[in-house]
């Protein structure tokens, strides 16, 4: 189990109003698992991925990763969290729009600080290869579609072989086609590599792809689906590959 | 990965970066010229107290010096022996003696207090510059008595070169005197307290005028330039030191002495200018604080992406305050290298003060133009000034960025 979480309640004042944008939710997550989390606007997915990326700190509850609980962190120690374990896929890509396709899919990398930089220089030319864009690699984002820049933002949240990747809506603002190259890839990567995936979407096609769809409503789990017709999850029963996570003294937490 | 990101967002809005940077080359600029002017204006000032006023150094009795008011009471007893150590030092380069004193000119309808500055025509040409400014002669033999007035005394007398004019004086013995003198020359030097109540007569009729039966009040020394100013003063000290002690009766008063009393009254009179520059930095820095304020107001959501993949606060931070860095530092150098032509301008053609502030007393060396002075310290100033300035200005800004909320911050539209 890569990450547990128990009972984990997320309240904002607005106001007079106390707003429970999550309200109790527990969920265990399997290593390399290709994960939906649906259900309607405000009912608490996004909120949910930002805690497990260690964005935001629920009000009450625990979260466990890899067996280790993540209690109070100060803000340092969630961003070397974030620099080790996590990525992130943004519904608008959000690529830096001063850097080229290859800078920016090497900025992890070179925040993480843990290559050289021929190394990070190979796994980002590696990386742009794995997602169709070669060709593209001196491009600034300004230069690029919608479907090629959310194929950036997948390279560079892979590059760092982070053990979950997490995607906010990330086929929202690509027409169908490319959504469905997208979910393809980011399938395929999960499956060749073993990255634990989970998504908050709306779309049917993520949904459709993905082995496990949580759907929460009003704060809460109402239903966990396993799907058995789905393609497979990565190879979170193998040993540990690539992607695979383990522990791993430098990379802290 | 940061100086990368820093550079290019300084020049992705270049209009906005180049608004602050003209400003910022603007006020550094101004203030290496003005600085220039002001170095010139002292350089000026100090070269009129070799040449014009008070020669490299200045011996007179204790008594006439703590007594002031050019009295005939204290003249230099031990007057060749003096002399004759002054010669001994080589930094010595030409001796002369004066006698002043108090007097009236009058045209005739009007009379107006002068000070008469009786000297040795020759000998004092060698210590002072006095000669250059003169307009008609210094001094010419077929003259009986000779006499060089300050233009402006003059133009306030309606006299001119050629003009018979008498001029009124207690003796040496107290005896009332006057005299009818014909005007050779008007002095019109950089020295304003000259040209308006200054007049020169040579000891050849002074001697017999004023009843002085050798007296002298005052030597005047010329000893050899130095390129170094701070050079120049100490040896004028030393010289002073080593003749007040072998003369205790006598008073010897420096250019050091005369020199840092006059740029403590100058850097005084520079303050008002230092304002003007503080507030064009001002502006300058609220540029920079703008341009950096905007960029955190148009990059909150590349901020959020940064914090969420792994930069902490104080990266963030630095990202912004090295934004602020470049700007301070390019700024800078644009100044510097505005400042430098100002600069080179101001040296080698001048500016025309004298033509622009006419007859406006400004209690400056005025004549013709004023020439800028280089000062690599104003260099360094405005170099760390501007890059000083582009880092606290940067702070505030920097520091907003860095206290951001990530799940703001990627919520930001």
């Amino acid at each position: 189990m890569i990450l547990q979480l128990e009972g984990i309640k997320r309240y904002y004042q607005k106001g007079a109003e106390t707003i429970h944008a999550l309200d109790g939710v527990t969920l265990d997550i399997e290593k390399g698992q290709f994960m939906a989390i649906v259900g309607p606007s405000g009912s608490g997915k996004t909120t949910l991925l930002n805690i497990i990326g260690c964005l935001d700190s629920p009000t009450e509850g625990t979260i466990r990763y890899n067996g280790q609980v993540l209690g109070s962190m100060t803000e340092n120690e969630r961003s070397e969290y974030r620099k080790h374990h996590i990525s992130f896929i943004f519904q608008s890509y959000n690529l830096i729009p001063v850097l080229t396709v290859l800078e920016n899919v090497e900025l992890p990398l070179v925040i993480e600080r843990r290559l050289s930089r021929q190394q990070i220089r190979n796994r980002a030319l590696d990386l742009i290869h794995a997602v169709g864009l070669e060709g593209t690699e001196n491009r600034y984002p300004r230069e690029l579609s919608g479907g090629q820049e959310q194929r950036v933002a997948i390279a560079r949240a892979l590059v760092k072989e982070p053990y979950i990747v997490l995607a906010d809506e990330p086929t929202a603002n690509l027409d169908s086609h490319t959504a469905e190259e997208i979910v393809d890839l980011m399938a395929r990567i999960n499956k060749e590599r073993g990255a634990t995936f989970i998504f908050s979407t709306h779309d049917a096609l993520v949904q459709k792809h993905a082995r496990r769809v949580v759907t929460i409503r009003d704060g809460k789990i109402f239903s966990d689906d396993r799907r058995e017709g789905a393609p497979a999850d990565g190879p979170h029963n193998s040993s540990p590959g690539r992607f695979a996570p383990q522990a791993d003294s430098t990379r802290g937490v | 990965m940061l100086w990368k990101i820093a550079w290019r967002n300084v020049w992705r809005h270049g209009k906005r970066t180049a608004l602050t940077i003209v400003t910022m080359t603007f006020g550094l600029g101004l203030f290496i010229w003005m600085d220039s002017m002001l170095k010139g204006m002292d350089r000026v000032g100090l070269e009129n107290i070799i040449n014009l006023t008070d020669s490299s150094l200045k011996i007179t009795t204790r008594q006439y010096e703590e007594e002031g008011g050019y009295s005939l009471d204290y003249g230099i007893d031990r007057l060749q022996e003096v002399e004759s150590a002054l010669k001994e030092d080589p930094r010595v380069l030409a001796v002369t003696t004066r006698t002043r004193a108090l007097g009236q000119l009058s045209n005739g309808r009007y009379a107006t207090p002068v000070l008469i500055t009786v000297i040795d025509p020759e000998r004092d040409r060698r210590v002072y510059t006095l000669g250059e400014y003169v307009e008609g002669s210094w001094f010419p033999q077929d003259v009986a008595a000779p006499i060089i007035v300050g233009k402006a005394l003059a133009t306030e007398l309606g006299v001119g070169p050629g003009d018979w004019i008498t001029l009124a004086a207690r003796t040496r013995w107290e005896a009332h005197n006057a005299r009818d003198f014909q005007i050779v020359g008007l002095l019109n030097a950089p020295e304003p307290s000259l040209n308006k109540g200054t007049v020169f007569i040579p000891f050849s009729v002074g001697e017999d005028f004023l009843e002085l039966d050798g007296l002298r009040t005052e030597i005047s020394v010329r000893m050899e330039k130095r390129t170094n100013l701070a050079w120049a003063m100490a040896d004028s000290d030393e010289l002073a030191h080593r003749i007040e002690e072998r003369f205790p009766e006598l008073r010897a008063k420096s250019f050091g002495e005369v020199g840092r009393a006059f740029l403590e009254l100058s850097k005084a009179k520079s303050k008002g200018a230092s304002i003007i520059i503080l507030v064009v930095l001002l502006i300058g820095g609220l540029g920079i604080a703008n341009t950096i304020l905007m960029s955190v107001f148009s990059r909150i959501k590349e901020i959020g992406v940064l914090r969420a993949f792994g930069l902490n606060p104080r990266q963030i931070r630095r990202l912004f305050m090295i934004e602020g860095a470049i700007i301070g530092l390019v700024g800078s150098a644009s100044g510097l290298l505005f400042g430098l032509l100002l600069d080179l301008q101001l040296i080698v053609y001048g500016f025309p003060l004298e033509a622009m502030m006419g007859n406006i007393d400004m209690g400056l060396p005025l004549s013709g133009n004023l020439y800028g002075e280089w000062n690599p310290d104003a260099f360094v100033v405005a170099l760390s000034l501007g890059f000083l300035l582009a880092i606290m200005a940067s702070w505030g800004p920097a520091k907003r960025a860095s206290k951001m909320e990530v799940t703001d911050a990627l919520r930001f539209v």
